[in-house]
Parts: structure tokens; sequence; C-alpha cells
């Protein structure tokens, strides 16, 4: 399963090198995105700090659930 | 009201219908009435209509059907529709009532020319949303519906208040853009009164409260309208207003913060309602550009097809299974591969992929983000796209429809009208998808936008497969675990009974040691001596009036019993006496 997602990664960030970089078929709105694949690595960064958030958050917030009985 | 038949009124005056017929018919009949406000929704002409004397008020027109109000008032009468064929099913006679005038009220909400009839019917929505919660008949439901209508109260206290203060100042009663008031105190009241009804943090915790304690067909009906009309509202009301930018953007990371946490899942998809509507709640503040205020109406649009379709599909596998928790599912797929592929349709059009609706609705809002040039939207709108991907496919869908079963449940087939309802939306989330300038065409704002370009696709891929990795890389440490998480709405429900409790420890004995006992003390010291001696004064003096009075009307009455002989012809004589004086009387007095 994981292989199979890490080719996914590497044929999109190997598309997005080709397709944008290099043939310019499409443009971002801003300076920062004209890193290479700068999609994915939001995609990646984006998410790890929603799981790591929502990680620290849950040590606080998270209770039983007859909580408020 | 020549040419214009309201079908938010044909649904309302309808429904009424509803309760009080037989068993046999009654679901035919919401049906019916159902697809009749969708006709009439799709044949309405633009224009003005109507007139009201309400309030001693003459106000004219009250109806506007203009495009952005025939786009909301198709998807409300199209998913009332759906809602209705949804609980075909069921013998619980409220549901469908409800349903149906809920529809009506907010189909009203979106033709509503003028703040009186606009507030009357928002203020119904509520009303109809606290029966489909209450239509549980359980504690919970019965405790959540409370605190939803009293939050909603106060949001719609706020709301009038403001319209007061609108129309004072104004001296109109059109609902239009608010936008050349902006800043004004009513602004504010009204906004206020806006984004709770939009559920935007910090007034948002009414939501994933309540929809999952409804039944699974309410909460089929709830989730599009009072979010959604609050969306309208804004968008007619508050084009371009900054603070929605920022507010709208921080909505939509809070909902899916919060619902990666999540282990019931109709509180899941409720927490992601709160991040969906936070992209639209952004496009409206983006809206200084078309591109924004059509993402907004079309992110709405195409938001209730997908999450009804979600909110069917949750509420499929609770009528099969009985269970609503991940800690309790698992594996489902296997038993229903019908409701598995109509939830994964929903779940990545609410991701965004593309060919979906949920790409080619939300993406005017982020190109707008990018349009405008607000770094902080663009981000974290797209951050809110990563964690919508991993809270609702991957987490939801891995540990509800795969993985291992976790507790031995026993699956119940779905009626055919839950599987029709399902099919319909899935089919639309596609189409939609596949054909976004079809779609684009009845966008409110003229608009040049194309979504599927190359930059866009391969960007939304790339977001998609490294989110996938992610989750795969924290897959154990996602696991769904059996808890609850404390939202906003702990201030109110833990303080709301710490109050009381308060109240119990200060204000109660000092009423029982302090209160009581000088009002007993006024009582011994004033009150009794003051009426003893009274009583006293009355044996002494009054007395002596009353027995004055007994003997002067005896001594009368005697007398008068002395006339009273009881002979009749005595009487006659009386009488004759009687008329001869006043006869006599008379003509003296005319003579």
């Amino acid at each position: 399963m994981i292989r199979l997602i890490l080719i996914c990664c590497a044929i999109v960030v190997f598309l997005d090198i080709v397709l944008i970089r290099i043939l310019h078929l499409g443009h971002g709105y801003f300076t920062f995105e004209e890193l290479p694949a700068f999609a994915s690595l939001l995609g990646f960064a984006g998410t790890l700090s929603i799981v790591v958030i929502a990680k620290i958050l849950s040590i606080f917030i998270s209770k039983g659930e007859d909580y408020y009985e | 009201m020549s040419d214009f038949i309201h079908p938010g009124l044909v649904l309302i005056l309808g429904s009424f219908l509803i309760p009080v017929l037989p068993s046999t018919v009654r679901n035919a009949y919401s049906v019916f009435i159902g697809t009749v406000a969708f006709f009439l929704c799709i044949t309405a002409s633009p224009g003005m209509y109507g007139s009201i004397n309400i309030f001693g008020l003459d106000i004219s027109p009250t109806i506007r059907v203009d495009k952005l109000s025939l786009l909301f008032s198709y998807i409300f009468s199209f998913i009332g529709l759906m809602g209705l064929v949804y609980c075909y099913h069921v013998k619980d006679s409220l549901q469908p009532f409800a349903g149906a005038l809920y529809t009506g009220a907010s189909i009203g909400v979106s033709f509503a020319h003028d703040v009186v009839s606009f507030y009357l019917f928002w203020e119904l929505l509520s009303v109809c949303a606290v029966l489909l919660i209450w239509s549980q008949r359980t504690k919970e439901s019965v405790e959540a519906g409370f605190r939803y209508i009293l939050v909603h109260i106060a949001g719609g206290l706020s709301l009038f208040a403001g319209i007061l203060l609108f129309v004072k100042k104004s001296g109109t009663f059109e609902f239009a853009s608010f936008m050349s008031y902006s800043g004004e105190p009513f602004w504010w009241l009204i906004l206020i009164g806006f984004v709770l009804c939009a559920a935007a943090p910090p007034l948002h915790a009414w939501l994933p409260d309540a929809y999952p304690a409804a039944t699974i067909y309410g909460s089929v009906f709830l989730n599009p309208f009072t979010t959604k009309a609050a969306v309208y509202a804004l968008i007619r009301g508050f084009p371009g207003a900054e603070v929605l930018v920022y507010l709208g953007s921080v909505m939509a990371v809070y909902g899916v913060i919060y619902a990666l946490l999540e282990n019931n899942l109709r509180r899941l998809l409720s927490y992601h309602i709160v991040s969906q509507v936070g992209y639209m709640v952004a496009g409206v503040g983006l809206g200084v550009i078309n591109l924004g205020l059509n993402g907004s109406a079309s992110h709405a649009f195409n938001h209730i097809l997908y999450k009804c379709l979600l909110f069917m599909s949750a509420g499929a596998v609770i009528y099969a299974t009985g269970k609503e928790k991940m800690t309790d599912l698992g594996g489902f797929g296997r038993y229903a591969p019908f409701t598995a592929l109509s939830f994964f349709v929903g779940a990545f059009s609410i991701a965004g992929f593309p060919f979906t609706n949920g790409f080619i609705g939300k993406s005017p809002i982020i190109s707008a983000a990018g349009e405008v040039g607000n770094v902080f939207a663009y981000i974290l709108l797209n951050v809110a796209t990563c964690g919508t991907i991993i809270s609702i496919i991957c987490k939801m869908g891995y540990y509800t429809f795969f993985s291992e079963k976790k507790t031995n449940y026993e699956v119940t087939p779905l009626p055919i009208n839950m599987k029709i309802s399902m099919a319909v939306l899935s089919i639309l989330c596609i189409g939609i998808g596949v054909l976004p300038q079809l779609f684009y065409a009845y966008l409110p704002f003229p608009m040049d936008y194309e979504p599927y370009t190359v930059q866009h696709i391969i960007d939304t891929l790339g977001i998609f497969s490294f989110t996938f990795l992610v989750f795969a890389i924290f897959l154990k440490k996602l696991s769904p675990k059996a808890k609850i998480n404390l939202d906003l709405d702990w201030p109110y429900r833990i303080g709301g009974r710490l109050f009381i409790r308060g109240l119990d420890k200060t204000v109660v004995p000092a009423e029982y040691n302090f209160v009581n006992i000088l009002w007993r003390k006024i009582l011994h010291d004033g009150v009794f001596p003051m009426g003893d001696r009274t009583e006293s004064y009355e044996k002494k003096k009054l007395d002596r009036i009353s027995i004055f009075s007994a003997n002067l009307s005896k001594i009368l009455s005697d007398n008068l019993s002395r006339i009273q002989t009881g002979r009749i012809h005595d009487y006659a004589i009386y009488m004759i006496v009687g008329i001869i004086v006043c006869l006599v009387i008379a003509l003296y007095m005319f003579k």
C-alpha cells in the first residue's frame, strides 16, 4: 500500500517538474509557488502540521465519553 | 403576485397537511409537494413580486427573484426533495413535516427582498431545526435541542436588533449589501447574527453538538439549510467584508483539526460543515472580485450535494448496523458496497478531487485568494484541503469501510428509496464535476474561469498523494479513540452547570439564612401584632356599623314583606297603580 502511494507521489513530482517548470504549462499566483513541486510540499507539510496540532490539542481536549453526564 | 407562485409558501402551507394525513399517503404527499416546489423554483422567472402589510408597515416588493436567489432556491428545493425521498419509508410524521417546512423556510430566505420577511423566514429555520433534533426523542437530543434553540435565539436577537437599527438609520426595508454602512454597530450586529448561523468559531459549537443528536433523516435535512442560508445572506449582505477572509480561513482549518480527532461519524461530518462553510465565508470576504462571490455560491451549491450524500451514507451505515462510532465499526465495505461507493464519491468530492463537483466548486475561491494576493487565505485554504483529505477519505473511509471489524454488528439491508436518493446525488456530484462550464452559467455574477488547468490539476494531485503518504505513515497514531473532544460549548454546558451550583452555594443559603429569617422576624414582630390590633379594633368599632346596617335592612325587609301578600289580585292592583303613575309622569313631562 505505502509503496503504491510513494510511486504516485514520485509521478506527481515528476509531472510537476516536467510540465510546469520545464514546459511552462501553468503559473502560480505567488513567487513562492515557483519552488519545484510546491503543492506537494504544501500537501506534506500542511497535513503533517494538522496531524501534529490535532495530536497536541487532543491531550487537552479529549475526555471520556461520559464527561458531560 | 400574479405570475409568481412562491415555492417556499407552497411547501410551508402544504407541510401542515402532512401530520394529519393517514400514514399510507403521507410520504407520497410529502414527495409530491417537494416536487411541486422544485418545479416552481426552476420555472420561476426573475423579477420583483409581492407586497405585504405587516405590523402596520406596507412593504413592497417582498420577493426578489434574481440569479443569486434562484441558484440557492434550486439547490434548497432539490435537496429538500431528496431528503423527503430519503425518509420515504419512515412512519413518524414529524420528520417529513419538519423537513418540508424547513425547505420552505430556506427557499423563503433566498427569495426575501425585505428584511422583515427575511427575518421571519430566518427564525422559522431554527424552529424547524429544533423539531428535527427533538424527533430523535432521546434525553441527549432534547438537551441538544434546547442548547441549539438558546444559541439561535441569542443570534436571532442580535440580528433583530441590527435590522431594527438598520431600518431606523436607512429608512428602507430592502435587504441588499450593507457594505456602505461598514463598521456601524448594526453592521456588526447583523454580521454576528449571520456568522453565528454560518457556524463560525467561536460561535460554532451548536453545530457539532446538535446535528449528530438528530435522527439520521433529521441530520440530512439539517446540514444543507441553516448554514447555507447564512452563506446566502453573507453573499447578499456582506460582499467583500475583509474580516470574513480571515474568519473563513481559520474556520476551514479549525473544522478539519477537530474532525481528525472525532470518533462519531456524524460529528466528524459536522466538523466538516464548519470547515467547508469556512471556504464560503472566506469567498464572501474575497468578494471584492466576482470570482470570490461566485466561488462562495458555487461551493455552497456543490457542498450541499456532496455533504448530503455523505450524511446519507453515514445514515445508511447507522441504519444498517445501529452503530455510529468508528471504534465499533470497520470492515463495513464488505457488506455494503453501494454505501461504500456513494460515501467515497462524496468523500472525494468534499476533498476536491478533479472531476468531482467539489473541485470545481471551491477552485474559484482559492483562485480568488490568489488573484487578490491574500497569502494567508491561500495557504490556509489549501492546508484545510489536506485536512479534509486525511480526516474524511483516509480516516473515516479507512476505519469505517476497511480495517478490521471491531464489533460483531449485524447488517440490515437498506430500503430502496434511500438508495435512490444516494444514487441521484452521486451521479450529480460526478456530472457537475465533469461539466463545469454548464454549471458555471448559472452562477450569479459574470466570470471567465476554467478550473481544469494543468497547474491546478497537478497541484491537486500533489496535495492528494502527499496527504495519503502522511496518513500511511501515521496510520496507527490516527486510529479512532473512544473519546469526546471538548469544544467551545464547554463554557455554557459546564458553565451553566457551575452557575446553578454556584447559586446553590451562595444565593440559596443567603436566601434561606438571611432573607427567610428576616422575613419571619418582620412577620412575628410587625405584621402579626398589627393584625391583632386591627382585629380588636374591628370588634370594638367596626362591628357596630355592620350590626346597625343589618338591623336597618331587617326592618326594611319586614315592612316590605307586609306588602308581599302572595295574592295575585293585590299584585295586579299594584301594577295598574304603577302604570297610571308612570303615565301621569310621562304626560307631565311631554306636555
